[in-house]
């Protein structure tokens, strides 16, 4: 070895250092160098509706709302907030944003519910399945813009979640949290794209006003959940099949790969989920926190069986709830919802006769829960 | 393993840091295991197949060279390339042909209820497969050796950068170079390195970009014609730094090892024709069709008619090489279609022919180029009535809101584009991509060159690569 060592030329030696350290140092450099602009706006939600923090504390701020309801697009195709009010007498209004999961619940809860200034008596959380104690599920990309948005990675309870999270990487994740040192870029990459987007829709300026958040929001609402094809799971049945495909011919739920890499087991410790942050931040604030699981697409006998760990899983999850003052619901055994309320995936169709329906179910479940809590002065329901 | 996680680096580094001390057998040694230990990360039980395959070729190449009859030679031949044949027709087609039997069963009320049966696809079964039917073949007709050692052997079969996706070697090629030690070489390590770091670049940041973009269209069930079009100009780059991305990567691994791996493409989207589309991509899968496939078929021997019916064969079984599905099938024999008509159709166009000045050039080119991106609707399109639907869409029926929206989108991917669409034919041209071998790589000027390419790299993988990843597109043939 040692001869052989000996027959590398020193400038050889020097030179491959030498373009490895301009590989390093320059990046870094660079990196360190750009300035970047504060005012980056760059969430947009799968639905199209751009998410404005401040926007929506506003609204609450106004509207007082004595309910609040937090989700996805499973709360958006699913619950109308005027319709909601009117038939139950509260005062409903929704936070939401498409695509978002449990981290993005937890930071609207607390920086946009609570920081808003507005106390609802309840906050219903409308969740699939394991959504509840999977805190890093949808934490990427324009998630992670929303986070940033909401300045989720400063939070404690953050720090608490993913703290477990980083150390299960172990060396792994010490090299990653290494390279975002050498190379601080994690601001640097939605700006870049959003330049990139910016320059596209400059170049096809021609011919019309030009506005680019408006062009922004079009090419959304293009893509949004209408638009989509039927047989691909938006907010998802398992893409590339039809949208009955997570059904077998005999009629039994076959887990979706969507929920194959959530939990399996119901963890309530504070390193594992938002869930306990969530409780912790209701009581402080004397609020009751809902829980409302939503069925997701059934079969076609209308039912949507849960496999052994879930029900395993839901059994523990609604005894700790119970346990720690929140109320907890169940729509999927309700055999009304069928499947031809479904639009695609897991979303309910927008059909008025569908939504009335869904609608009164959707009561019919939380009413009982949220009657002790109303107070004595406040509009009938319908 | 993939190439773009932290796992494959520290794989990589771990693996090059034993690597040099040892002898030559020793280091193919350290090979095997390590392609093994890549190859089974994910799945272990695929380490069967690949094992299977190694054996049975490496058993019945010998015995082809014994051989004392060529009845007995023969024999040893049709059983190497019958279970390489087997691997493949039962993991990769199984699936499809039994699916399409029961639905005409089904359709003709012979089978009440259709019943399916899903074999997983191993990753990458394609590549090892074409590889050691190559080698079966060339040694049968006395192109090669039979290679002695099962160490060497296996590592020919298993070596992990081309493992998966490629690029498709041949014995004649890589058994020479691992039957000589590799020493340490900084020259190649060099550009090994900017090899990989380009690699990635293509795959995170153009290739990953261009996904969204064409997911996104693909996922619409109401696309208009510039939309559409937006979406197919995007798989279009996608699919190319993809593949080209993982080549690069996979040649830049090899190099660092002191292999050299054949080169896979040579800027496709340049070329002024069909055939020479396919001169410059997926090379090393041209010329095994060209070679084991359109040649033994009588390749352009015996006529005009001949050779346009060999061509058409050629490229329906090159689709199905792709995917076990009806929409390769449809593109391969597309092409076929292309390639076979191309030089009738170019006898009256005097245009098509590679005579004409510049006009000619940037003519032929877009042609060519639009021609492509119909075979990548037909790629990308997995449903046959979707295809029918998007093909049958009228330009004129779109308002200009969705022109203005599809010309955004389809810029967006050309921009993430640029660099391996313009910038690196660009440099090539001007001999700024000098090879390890260039005696220009020892000079201080090609080492900051170098120095800066690798930065440049480097500095657009960090700021600008896409935080929603996806797997090759190549790993599922």
């Amino acid at each position: 070895m040692l001869s052989h060592l000996s027959r590398i030329s020193f400038r050889s030696l020097v030179q491959l250092l030498a373009v490895a350290a301009m590989g390093v140092a320059g990046p870094a450099w660079l990196c360190r160098k750009l300035d970047y602009p504060d005012n980056i706006v760059t969430q947009e939600g799968p639905v199209g509706r751009p998410f404005d923090p401040a926007a929506e504390m506003q609204k609450l701020k106004k509207s007082k709302p004595q309910w609040v309801l937090i989700g996805n697009s499973m709360l958006n195709s699913r619950i109308d907030q005027e319709e909601l009010s009117e038939i139950s007498g509260w005062k409903a209004r929704k936070v939401s944003q498409g695509g978002t999961q449990s981290a993005l619940w937890f930071l609207f809860l607390k920086k946009v519910v609570l920081e808003s200034g507005a106390r609802p008596i309840v906050v219903s959380i409308f969740f699939r399945d394991t959504d509840l104690t999977w805190p890093d599920f949808r934490t990427k990309g324009m998630h992670a813009e929303l986070i940033d948005l909401l300045e989720g990675t400063t939070q404690p309870e953050w720090k608490t979640v993913f703290a477990r999270s980083d150390e299960a990487r172990g060396f792994e994740g010490r090299i990653e949290q290494g390279l975002q040192a050498v190379f601080p870029t994690k601001d640097l990459r939605p700006l870049a794209r959003r330049q990139m987007q910016e320059r596209a829709l400059r170049l096809t300026r021609y011919g019309s006003e030009f506005n680019s958040s408006g062009r922004r929001v079009e090419l959304n609402l293009r893509f949004s959940l209408k638009h989509l094809r039927r047989d691909l799971g938006s907010d998802f049945a398992p893409s590339g099949q039809s949208a009955d495909a997570d059904v077998s011919s005999s009629g039994a739920v076959i887990d979706p790969g969507l929920y194959e890499d959530g939990p399996k087991i119901f963890d309530p410790s504070p390193q594992a989920s938002f869930l306990p942050h969530m409780l912790n931040l209701a009581k402080e604030n004397g609020i009751t926190l809902h829980f409302h699981r939503i069925k997701r697409r059934p079969g076609a006998d209308h039912q949507r069986p849960d496999s052994t760990y879930l029900q395993a899983y839901l059994v523990e999850l609604r005894k700790w709830l119970q346990a720690n003052g929140a109320l907890f619901s169940d729509e999927s055994p309700d055999l009304g919802i069928r499947l031809e309320m479904y639009a695609d995936g897991d979303h309910i169709s927008g059909e008025p006769a569908v939504a009335e329906r869904y609608l009164k179910g959707f009561w019919g479940l939380a009413g009982p829960l949220l009657a002790p809590l109303k107070p004595a002065s406040g509009p009938e329901p319908k | 393993m993939i190439f773009q996680s932290i796992e494959y680096v520290i794989f990589l580094v771990s693996l090059l840091a034993l690597y040099f001390w040892l002898p030559r057998r020793e280091q193919n040694l350290l090979i095997i295991i390590a392609s093994y230990i890549f190859y089974g990360w994910v799945h272990p039980w695929y380490l069967i197949l690949i094992g299977i395959t190694t054996i049975f070729d490496w058993g019945c190449a010998i015995g082809m060279e014994n051989s004392s009859t060529q009845a007995r030679k023969k024999a040893f031949f049709i059983t190497s390339i019958s279970v390489n044949l087997l691997i493949l027709g039962v993991f990769k087609y199984f699936g499809f042909f039994a699916e399409n039997f029961t639905a005409v069963l089904t359709s003709i009320g012979l089978m009440p209820s259709p019943w399916i049966v899903k074999i997983a696809l191993p990753a990458g079964i394609s590549f090892f497969t074409f590889q050691s039917i190559s080698y079966a073949v060339d040694v049968y007709k006395g192109r090669s050796r039979a290679c002695r050692s099962i160490i060497d052997y296996a590592t020919f079969v298993s070596f992990f950068p081309q493992l998966v996706a490629g690029p498709i070697e041949r014995a004649g090629h890589m058994l020479p170079q691992y039957a000589q030690r590799r020493g340490l070489n900084l020259e190649g390590m060099r550009t090994g390195l900017l090899l990989l770091l380009w690699g990635l670049f293509q795959k995170v940041v153009i290739a990953d970009s261009a996904a969204l973009i064409a997911d996104k269209v693909f996922s619409l069930g109401d696309p208009s014609f510039p939309i559409l079009w937006s979406g197919v100009l995007a798989f279009g780059v996608q699919i190319y730094a993809d593949f080209s991305g993982y080549t690069d990567m996979a040649r830049g691994s090899a190099r660092l090892l002191g292999i050299e791996l054949c080169k896979n493409f040579n800027h496709p989207y340049l070329a002024q024709s069909p055939g020479a589309f396919w001169r410059r991509w997926h090379m090393s899968l041209s010329t095994w069709f060209r070679d084991y496939v359109y040649i033994p078929l009588g390749g352009s021997r015996h006529g005009e008619g001949k050779m346009a019916r060999n061509l058409i064969i050629t490229f329906f079984l090159s689709g199905m090489w792709h995917g076990a599905s009806w929409n390769y099938v449809i593109w391969g024999t597309y092409h076929g279609v292309l390639v076979a008509l191309w030089p009738f159709l170019a006898k009256r166009v005097p245009v098509l022919t590679e005579k004409t000045g510049a006009f000619g050039i940037i003519l032929r080119v877009g042609v060519t180029c639009m021609l492509m991106h119909l075979g990548w609707l037909m790629f990308r399109e997995h449903s046959l009535a979707m295809l029918a639907h998007d093909l049958a869409l009228n330009p004129f029926a779109a308002p200009v809101s969705e022109w203005r929206m599809g010309a955004a989108l389809g810029i967006e991917a050309l921009l993430y584009g640029l660099p391996l669409l313009v910038l690196l034919p660009l440099l090539q041209r001007l001999g700024a991509l000098p090879q390890p071998e260039d005696p220009r790589i020892t000079s201080w000027k090609w080492t900051a060159l170098q120095g800066l390419a690798v930065a440049a790299c480097v500095y657009g993988i960090a700021s600008m690569r896409c935080d929603v990843g996806s797997d090759f597109i190549y790993f599922q043939f």
